[in-house]
């Protein structure tokens, strides 16, 4: 029997790995971006208002991100579910050589990380949480992105709830970033070194530049009088 | 040398299973593994009880027909040797060891430790033939190829087919076994005509014979008895996709 080329598991693979490539993308981007809080209130201002100024483009980057994000969750969950099954009994004693807590734990972590995604939408994007957030403005009348973290990091539960979603995401990054070069096939010598290096290096950047931001408002480094 | 063993006893593919405890005491430290089990099975039938069923051809590491798992690791501990030629000084005295089958869906349970591979008979038996001229035999060296890619499918070719890369991924996924065996082919000049109906057939096949996919543990390469690499995985989806995408063109 002959199966479409969608229902393979390899092509589900491919699809994780290349939808994971233009999350890996973003986490870069709105990493780089957010740690302008760093340099003060005007550089992050004129920051966001400038992503708002690109307009229509900007929505095609959201789009290709949405799909990435759904693409990325419908094929795990499908290959999970496969994976399961296909190991219904596991050993009396547990025993592993290679895998990590970060590869067996993949899709809870991702879940996990999905959970800390939609909050942080409702918290800062579409500020439904807080819908105090809407009014902040600066000096030249931009929305006030700056004071709007530092007011929603003022309360330390959060701060660790975002601390936490970003430590997900930074063992999520540590497997999948060489788990997808691995599995779109670069695998020379060369390939492993550097994809080992690159998943540590993106995994370090994303954590400590995410994580740094609520740590840093809470001791009052950033915003404090 | 003593040792405590719980063996996972099963009458057949329908019944449940469970641990019987048995202690054997004699256990000479230059016995393999599969010697300490002859000792105990010679126990048991002079007791008149049921002997351990369990897979066994060569001894020597080269058949593949040896199968089960010795605290969780299949072929035991040791890095690349199968069950056979593990030896009873990497044990020590006294210490409690658990027994049991290869676990996965692909690998029902026939009776104790012996557990129905076929499926990876149906693997390699989807792959087909591949076309060689007949009549006289070549001589030596004719057909040249890149000394890397021969290198490579040596390794490949190494693979016996044990199934330890199954049993030890947390997926139950065969693809280091299948990923041996397209690359071995595909790698060599022999292998081309029919590379992209045999890469396409044998992945298919692995899959519906209800094994998982690959998440990147690498369990199964420090499995290994012949410590097959999973660079073969990587090559594998790339000339899946590839022969998939393109095959019919003829690329």
């Amino acid at each position: 029997m002959v199966l479409a080329i969608t229902r393979s598991v390899i092509f589900a693979k491919v699809v994780v790995a290349l939808t994971g490539l233009v999350m890996v993308g973003f986490i870069i981007g709105h990493t780089s971006g957010n740690l302008l809080i760093f340099v003060g209130q005007d550089a992050i201002n004129t920051y966001a208002q400038g992503l708002k100024d690109i307009g229509a483009a900007l929505w095609v980057v959201r789009s290709a991100l949405i799909i990435s994000v759904v693409l990325h969750i419908y094929y795990t969950l499908k290959l999970t579910a496969l994976n399961k099954a296909a190991k219904p009994i596991g050993y009396k004693k547990t025993t592993y050589k290679r895998s990590t807590f970060a590869s067996r734990n993949m899709t809870i972590l991702g879940l996990t990380i999905l959970f800390f995604i939609i909050y942080h939408l409702l918290h800062y994007t579409f500020q439904v949480t807080h819908p105090q957030f809407k009014d902040l403005q600066d000096s030249l009348g931009r929305h006030d992105v700056y004071n709007m973290i530092v007011a929603g990091f003022q309360n330390p539960i959060i701060c660790i709830f975002y601390i936490l979603g970003v430590l997900g995401l930074g063992y999520h990054l540590r497997h999948g970033i060489q788990s997808m070069i691995h599995t779109i096939g670069l695998n020379s010598d060369s390939a492993k070194k550097y994809s080992n290096l690159f998943a540590k290096l993106i995994t370090i950047f994303a954590v400590v530049g995410l994580g740094s931001i609520p740590i840093s408002v809470l001791i009052g480094l950033v915003g404090g009088k | 040398m003593k040792l405590k063993l719980n063996v996972w006893r099963q009458k057949d593919s329908v019944t449940e299973g469970a641990f019987e405890n048995f202690n054997v005491n004699d256990v000479s430290e230059h016995m393999s593994f599969l010697e300490m089990l002859d000792v105990l099975n010679e126990d048991l039938i002079t007791d008149g009880k049921e002997p351990v069923a369990f897979d066994h051809d060569c001894r020597e590491g080269i058949c593949g027909s040896c199968a089960m798992s010795v605290n969780g690791y299949p072929h035991g501990h040791r890095k690349g040797t199968t069950v056979c030629q593990l030896h009873m000084r990497e044990f020590n005295d006294g210490e409690e060891l658990w027994i049991e089958p290869f676990r996965a869906k692909g690998f029902p349970v026939i009776k104790d430790l012996v557990t129905d591979r076929s499926a990876f008979d149906r693997i390699i038996e989807s792959g087909g033939y591949v076309s060689v001229r007949t009549g006289q035999a070549q001589d030596a060296n004719s057909i040249p190829i890149r000394k890397e890619n021969a290198d490579v499918a040596m390794d490949a070719a190494a693979c016996i087919g044990c199934g330890a890369c199954v049993a030890a991924c947390p997926n139950g996924a065969a693809m280091l076994f299948t990923s041996a065996k397209i690359n071995h082919l595909n790698l060599l000049p022999q292998g081309q005509v029919e590379k992209n109906e045999r890469t396409i057939a044998m992945v298919e096949q692995m899959q519906n014979e209800g094994f998982g996919s690959c998440t990147n543990h690498y369990e199964c390469e420090s499995a290994c008895p012949k410590s097959i690499s999973i660079n073969f995985i990587s090559d594998m989806n790339k000339a899946y996709i590839k022969s998939k995408a393109f095959g019919k063109a003829g690329i």
